[in-house]
């Protein structure tokens, strides 16, 4: 009885054992889950994007959805992405890409059709 | 040119000239909505077709991408009037302002029509600033503050966003065009 006792507090130290090495071993052999690409919103509101500036991060998408009348776009200062026209009334979405692999997406953007609308997309690495 | 702008100019102030005998029925502010309706539809054709005549003659990358946006932002304001005003089951309404408009935008065609280059340019850049300066304060000042229709007063008050928007991006273009 005794022995037993002694016994089924072994088993249980052990099955403790098994379970912590087993989560070393995952944690050693499984690549860190990818954080939640997030889905971002930027109203364009009598010509101007709202907000103003947004911090993305690779992996993540960024929609535009145009409340105006007339068609605006999204367009890179640099030259390197642009959502092209977006008619009044509707959207687009870009997938933000990763900086170390060639993505673009990022920096300063105005609207090639209105120049005076201005904004920022601010590019920072997933976090692990 | 200057003298239809002038003229223009002259019928948006003179309502603010108190004790003047000039306001009657045909002043701007006594138009009815759908007489305003035409104007503004007027005042975007006109920016539309010096638009494509500037498409036409110009060379220059800023005129053209001004006169692009020009045609597509007039058209859309124009496609959403028109809507509006079928939907409330009205038509615009010929006026004496919108003919006036008309008389001076003829005379301005004829002058650009006659300019190439930088002259061209020049000329269209100016026009374009002094042109929407002298619509906005006439929608500001005379006719959104008299507006009946709630849904009209709304989309005048849209446009008008739109076309001081346009008054700022002339102003650059004057700039960059010098």
């Amino acid at each position: 009885m005794n022995r037993l006792a002694v016994s089924g507090k072994a088993a249980t130290r052990a099955v403790a054992v098994c379970i912590v090495a087993a989560g070393a071993l995952l944690t050693m052999l499984w690549p860190a889950a990818p954080a939640l690409a997030a889905d971002h919103v930027i109203e364009i509101v009598d010509f101007a994007f709202v907000p103003t500036d947004r911090i993305v991060r690779p992996g993540d998408t960024v929609t535009w959805i145009n409340r105006d009348i007339v068609p605006h776009t999204a367009t890179a200062q640099d030259g390197l992405w642009d959502t092209r026209e977006i008619a009044g009334g509707a959207r687009t979405t870009l997938v933000v890409g990763d900086p170390a692999e060639g993505g673009t997406m990022g920096g300063a953007y105005y609207c090639h059709f209105h120049p005076s609308m201005t904004a920022r997309l601010t590019v920072v690495p997933v976090e692990e | 040119m200057k003298i239809r702008t002038m003229l223009l100019a002259a019928a948006v102030v003179a309502p603010v000239a108190a004790g003047c005998d000039t306001v009657n029925a045909a002043s701007p502010e006594d138009l009815n909505d759908v007489e305003m309706a035409h104007v503004a539809y007027t005042a975007d054709n006109i920016d539309i077709r010096y638009a494509h005549l500037a498409l036409a003659i110009s060379a220059n990358p800023t005129v053209r991408d001004f006169a692009r946006t020009m045609i597509r932002d007039h058209s859309a304001v124009n496609e959403q009037a028109l809507a509006l005003l079928q939907k409330l089951g009205v038509d615009p309404q010929d006026n004496f302002l919108s003919r006036d408009l008309l008389a001076g935008s003829e005379e301005i065609i004829d002058e650009l029509t006659q300019l190439r280059g930088d002259a061209f340019d020049r000329r269209y850049a100016e026009n374009e600033l002094a042109y929407h300066r002298a619509v906005n304060g006439l929608v500001e000042n005379a006719f959104i503050p008299n507006i009946e229709n709630a849904e009209v007063k709304t989309l005048f008050e849209a446009g008008l966003n739109i076309f001081k928007n346009h008054e700022k991006h002339a102003e650059m273009m004057v700039e960059a065009v010098q």
